[in-house]
């Protein structure tokens, strides 16, 4: 180092060195040479070292002004350093993700789930209100007594009311006490069987399949599901049924949906009732669906017949009752908005996929 | 029943409108079905008198009409028509009326434009019945009442509104005019007129004796007589009324029967008194043997479960069902025996569907008519007849009541209303709203004694009058409540939880929930088989997988009056109904068919109802859509690993699979599923590729896996709740072992000596490789598993392992010959 030298050219030196390393790191892109730069500016025989050495030329005053100078120009380096080091590493990780590049727009694997019957399904959504309610779901038997489905339900032999229900019969022998053999052409029965069984308070729900001897349409199936419910207690009311079934149909429908009881007949029940909600398609307006009536008719109810209480040894006087019945593929069909109830049985997967 | 508010509004008057009047009467509980405007389409349309007639000039078939209709001008209509006569009153349409299409099936309109017929100009047309949309007869023009006001739009002469009633079998009494009308009375405060009758009694006529000889099923037979009758066509009125009622209009006695019939409610036959031997009416049942021509003149035979109306030499009625030809009332008739009778509903009912027979009357009849109405309606159509058909009449020929009728007397109170409709209504108004209804009553103290009326055979007890109050106060009038009261105590139903897991485990894997019908017939069952298999096996696996789940052999439950013989049985078998449908599917559709149903089948018992087992069924055609990543097929594993789900879902261990052969299933590609209940094994359910030739049957031409699993069987089997066990902290040591060794030997015996020797440090044996092929010696096969071991409590090392390793290998050389691979 030559005598004369000031602390001015010691720092313009600095300071033209670290732009002459600032440039070289630029334009660095592979490991290899970032080493050498390293060597070449930080190493211990590297630039700035060997320009530090010429600080023993300085006046003792200035030397610790250039060495904190000449060590900020080291210590940014290094940081310049690291920075182009973690740059370049990430262009190297770039171009490694880059080569594994996927076409998003291939169709995902499929998930190949099933899925339930929209019978079950709207079952399922049914029971799970009644439930809610305080409902308890019993099965009974598909192949009944005229006993259970009839005799007990208010319904002799022979009488005129027995002609609303078109019937399957079996080939056994009928019995004295059970009658003949036939196919439930409701869950009613289930309803006797639990009367039977149970003392009051009885408070259940009963789906299952029963049938009808008609012809196949579009609205009707010679085998459906049905779902019955029934409550017996002391002062159980029309007005709990009237509360219980417009909870249902809120339920079920919406809490918009407004519920019409009016006066019908079956023979299990007095006073017997019908139950309408108001279009849900056209919000009672008048549409195509409810033949330009406003109304949906989906169930049947009443008060539980007090020869029917006889039949199981409840007291009348003491209990009441209220019934309900109603065609689980009927309210499918006004949910989902089908238009045959064939469909149901046709079992097409392109039918059944719709529903979920 | 079909009710004419033009009809109606002789019994009420009616002062709203007609919708609201069908909105009322459906809310109480007369569905009004639907509300028909007779004529609501008539525009342009008068009442037409036939000035002049004159022949087309070019053309033979066609006429030209001069009509009349109140204006100055006279149009000239061209018409094909030849039953009109000048002067005769007909509906004229000009043009810009629509009409119906009377040549479309389809009920179609058409609005009259000008037509040129043959060189002549048509000004409009004269119109028959069916172009009005009031009948189906095209025959002819329809010749209106003479007295009809000419130049009067149609619609006001004509027009109508047919009520549609769609009537409850109680409400049976609505089949009358009058009770539809006392409904509407009641319901919208309006009175009730009921026509006024007037007994005829010309002392000389000649007489009718009856002779009940069955009081059982005909409590009351009354007659009247009328004599020197014209028999001609009824009145236009009478006609039209009928006609709205949807009756064919016969002759004037016929239509009187049926218009009184129609009014009243009762049934009336009308016979010609001279045919009627002795004047001698006998109602008895008919006697084996005996044949009776009925009016459709067809012969029946009779049996001795039908009642008759008979004279001393035979049948000539069958009663309240359809009259005799030989007795039936003609155009020469001139002495006419009326009957008004009441007969038991039963008798009728039996009658009527023995013979397939039904009529307006059997209908009334079999809903029961009071025997009280009788008289009444007799005196009603006597004074018709002799009115209409001229003559002289003796009202009261005969009445023989044999089995009075007792009207009970109900008694009922507020507290009755209370409870049942969880409402207050005060006894006082309960009985203001009984008595436009036709209730009478007396009151004592808090309770009202009710005299129900004869046409309500609908009421017996406290429960009927508390619905009579409800439905004319409004069932919308009652309030919604919850009910209150202690919930019954919770009941298991272990076989519809597991239903539903079982459901959402099939979903799971992939699989479709189908609903079948649990009607079939033996022959689409024994599809099952191949052909010349006879449904009994031996004992043996194959004969408990039948026991269990393929019943084949089972005599099944038929149907007494089945529909269609397609759905004549109850199944035995399900997995017939499932073939069928994934048959009916792969048509359509020949990849990624996996269909299941949970459902019974029925098995009979002896004087007992049959036992419904519940079986789980499933089946999956081998196609699957190509997919890049996915397996090109299902197989016979496919199936299996949806067992092992089952299997797992429920909780249960303890099963295994054994090859089986079974008829139905690919005598090397089936297994039984064989669960331990205790100490002993039990057959639950078969999994397998169905038999080629079996699939061949059902036009399925690819492989097909299924499986059936007793459902209730593993309902017994389930455990509730999984036992925790606490994951070990310790690693494992998993080590691959492949073996050679016979490929005879079923890979499940391989486990099980594995696991024998490893013993409770061999966590898990998983399966990664077989193979079969040039690597290994004929006959042997290569296995390949995964073996992890693992302690609870502490690191296992090299040397342990090793050990256990060595023991499986020396296990697996001594008891299958195997070599290290």
């Amino acid at each position: 180092m030559a005598d004369g030298t000031t602390a001015a050219d010691i720092v313009a030196q600095l300071e033209a060195l670290e732009r002459e390393a600032q440039d070289k790191l630029a334009e660095f892109t592979s490991d290899s040479d970032v080493n050498e730069w390293r060597t070449a500016y930080l190493g211990r025989s590297g630039k700035v070292t060997q320009l530090l050495r010429g600080l023993g030329g300085l006046p003792k005053e200035e030397r610790p002004r250039v060495g904190q100078l000449a060590n900020t120009v080291k210590g940014r380096l290094a940081e310049a350093l690291e920075a182009r080091q973690a740059a370049i590493q990430r262009d190297q990780l770039a171009g490694a993700l880059q080569s594994e590049a996927l076409d998003v727009t291939l169709p995902g694997e499929p998930v190949r789930v099933g899925q339930l019957h929209p019978t079950s399904l709207v079952l399922n959504e049914i029971l799970g209100v009644f439930e809610r309610l305080g409902f308890q779901v019993v099965e009974g038997p598909e192949v009944e007594w005229d006993r259970y489905n009839f005799a007990m339900l208010n319904i002799p032999a022979d009488h005129p009311a027995r002609d609303m229900w078109d019937t399957f019969y079996v080939e056994a022998e009928p019995t004295k006490s059970f009658g003949s053999m036939l196919l439930r052409t409701h869950t009613s029965p289930v309803q006797v069987r639990v009367m039977e069984d149970t003392p009051p308070p009885v408070r259940v729900v009963a789906p299952g399949r029963v049938y009808r001897n008609e012809a196949t349409d579009a609205s009707h199936e010679a085998i459906f599901y049905q779902v019955e419910g029934l409550a017996v207690d002391e002062r159980t009311s029309m007005a709990d049924l009237k509360g219980v079934l417009t909870a249902f149909a809120h339920d079920l429908f919406g809490e918009k949906t407004r519920v019409r009881f009016n006066c019908s007949y079956f023979p299990f029940v007095e006073p017997g009732a019908e139950v309408s909600i108001s279009c849900h398609v056209c919000d009672g307006g008048g549409c195509r669906v409810c033949k330009h009536t406003g109304w949906l008719e989906i169930l049947g109810c009443g008060m539980v017949h007090p020869s029917v209480l006889e039949a199981v040894n409840y007291d009348p006087a003491r209990y009441s009752g209220f019934a309900f019945g109603m065609g689980v593929e009927r309210i499918a069909m006004l949910k989902y908005g089908i238009d045959d109830i064939r469909y149901f049985y046709s079992n097409d997967v392109r039918f059944l996929q719709q529903f979920r | 029943m079909r009710v004419s508010l033009r009809w109606l509004q002789e019994y009420v008057p009616v002062n709203l409108p007609v919708e609201e009047l069908a909105h009322l009467l459906t809310m109480a509980g007369i569905e009004v079905a639907q509300v028909i405007h007779v004529g609501d389409f008539w525009q342009h349309t008068f009442v037409g008198k036939i000035v002049e007639i004159k022949r087309h000039p070019n053309a033979d078939r066609l006429q030209l009409v001069t009509v009349d209709y109140g204006q100055p001008e006279q149009p000239t209509l061209v018409t094909g028509a030849t039953n009109i006569a000048e002067g005769d009153v007909v509906p004229v349409a000009l043009l810009g009326a629509v009409l119906n299409d009377a040549y479309s099936e389809t009920p179609q309109r058409i609005e009259l434009k000008p037509v040129v017929l043959r060189g002549i100009k048509s000004e409009g047309m004269v119109c028959s019945a069916r172009e009005l949309g009031l009948g189906e007869d095209h025959e002819g023009i329809l010749i209106l009442d003479p007295s009809a006001p000419v130049g009067t739009p149609l619609q006001d002469y004509l027009g109508d509104t047919i009520l549609e009633l769609d009537l409850k079998p109680n409400r049976s009494d609505c089949l009358s005019m009058i009770n539809v009308a006392r409904e509407v009375a009641a319901l919208t405060g309006e009175r009730l007129r009921q026509p006024a009758t007037h007994r005829l009694d010309t002392p000389t006529l000649p007489t009718v004796r009856v002779d009940i000889k069955e009081p059982e099923l005909c409590a009351r037979y009354a007659a009247g007589v009328v004599i020197e009758v014209t028999v001609g066509p009824s009145p236009r009125w009478m006609q039209d009324r009928l006609e709205a009622a949807g009756m064919r209009p016969i002759n004037n006695i016929v239509d009187i029967t049926n218009y009184v019939m129609l009014e009243f409610g009762q049934p009336l036959h009308a016979f010609d008194y001279d045919t009627v031997a002795d004047g001698n009416i006998i109602v008895r049942r008919a006697r084996l043997g005996e044949r009776l021509t009925t009016l459709d003149g067809e012969k029946r035979d009779l049996t001795a479960s039908m009642l008759v109306i008979a004279d001393p030499n035979g049948p000539i009625a069958l009663a309240g069902v359809m009259g005799g030809l030989d007795t039936e009332v003609t155009s020469e008739t001139t002495r006419i025996l009326l009957e008004a009778a009441s007969f038991s509903p039963t008798s009728i009912r039996r009658t009527r569907q023995a013979l397939a027979l039904p009529s307006e009357a059997s209908k009334r009849f079999e809903q029961g008519v009071p025997p009280e109405l009788a008289p009444l309606a007799r005196d009603r159509a006597i004074e018709l007849i002799a009115e209409i058909a001229g003559g002289r009449a003796r009202s009261h020929a005969a009445d023989s009541y044999v089995r009075p009728q007792q009207r009970p007397e109900i008694e009922f109170s507020a507290e009755d209303i209370s409870r049942l409709l969880g409402m207050d209504i005060p006894l006082t108004v309960a009985a203001e709203k009984l008595r436009p209804l036709g209730f009478s009553y007396r009151r004592q103290n808090d309770r009202l004694h009710v005299a129900v009326p004869l046409h309500r055979q609908d009421v017996s007890c406290a429960a009927d009058l508390v619905e009579e109050v409800a439905r004319t106060v409004g069932y919308d009038n009652i309030p919604t409540t919850m009910p209150a009261g202690p919930l019954p105590e919770a009941r298991p139903a272990p076989l519809r939880v597991w239903t539903d897991r079982a459901k959402q485990t099939m979903v799971g894997a992939g699989f479709a929930e189908v609903i079948t019908y649990s009607l079939t017939n033996s022959a689409r069952m024994a599809r099952l088989l191949p052909k010349g298999v006879a449904p009994e096996l031996p004992a043996g696996p194959a004969r408990d997988v039948a026991e269990a789940v393929l019943p084949l052999h089972a005599a099944p439950l038929e149907l007494k009056n089945p529909f269609t013989s397609e759905a004549s049985t109850l199944r035995t078998v399900s997995l017939a109904g499932l073939l069928e449908t994934l048959a009916a599917n792969l048509r359509r559709q020949p990849h990624d068919v996996r269909l299941f149903e949970i459902a019974p089948v029925f098995l009979p018992e002896q004087s007992k109802l049959p036992e419904e087992r519940r079986l789980l069924t499933a089946v999956l055609g081998e196609s699957r859509t190509e997919q890049w990543g996915a397996r090109a097929v299902n197989t016979f594993y496919t199936a299996k690993g949806v067992v092992d789900q089952i299997m797992w879902r429920f909780g249960i261990a303890a099963y295994h699979f054994a090859p089986v052969q079974h008829p139905t299933f690919h005598p090397y590609r089936a297994a039984t599923v064989t669960a331990r209940q205790g100490r002993t094994d039990q057959v639950v359910g078969i999994v397998g590729e169905i038999n080629a030739e079996v699939s061949a049957a059902y036009d399925i031409d690819q492989r097909v896996l299924a499986l059936v699993l007793n459902l209730g069987a593993l309902v017994d089997l389930a455990r509730e709740t999984p036992q925790f066990a606490p994951p070990s902290r310790h690693p494992a040591v998993v080590q691959d072992l492949a073996i050679v060794l016979d490929a005879e030997v079923p890979a499940e015996r391989v486990v099980r000596e594995v696991r024998d020797a490893g013993g409770d440090l061999l966590e898990s044996v998983e399966l990664f490789d077989v193979y079969q092929g040039p690597q290994v010696p004929d006959g042997k096969r290569s296995l390949a598993y995964t073996l992890t071991f693992r302690a609870p409590d502490r690191t296992l090392n090299d040397n342990e392992v090793n050990k256990i390793r060595d023991r499986i290998i020396f296990k697996l050389q001594v008891s299958l010959q195997a070599t290290l691979r």
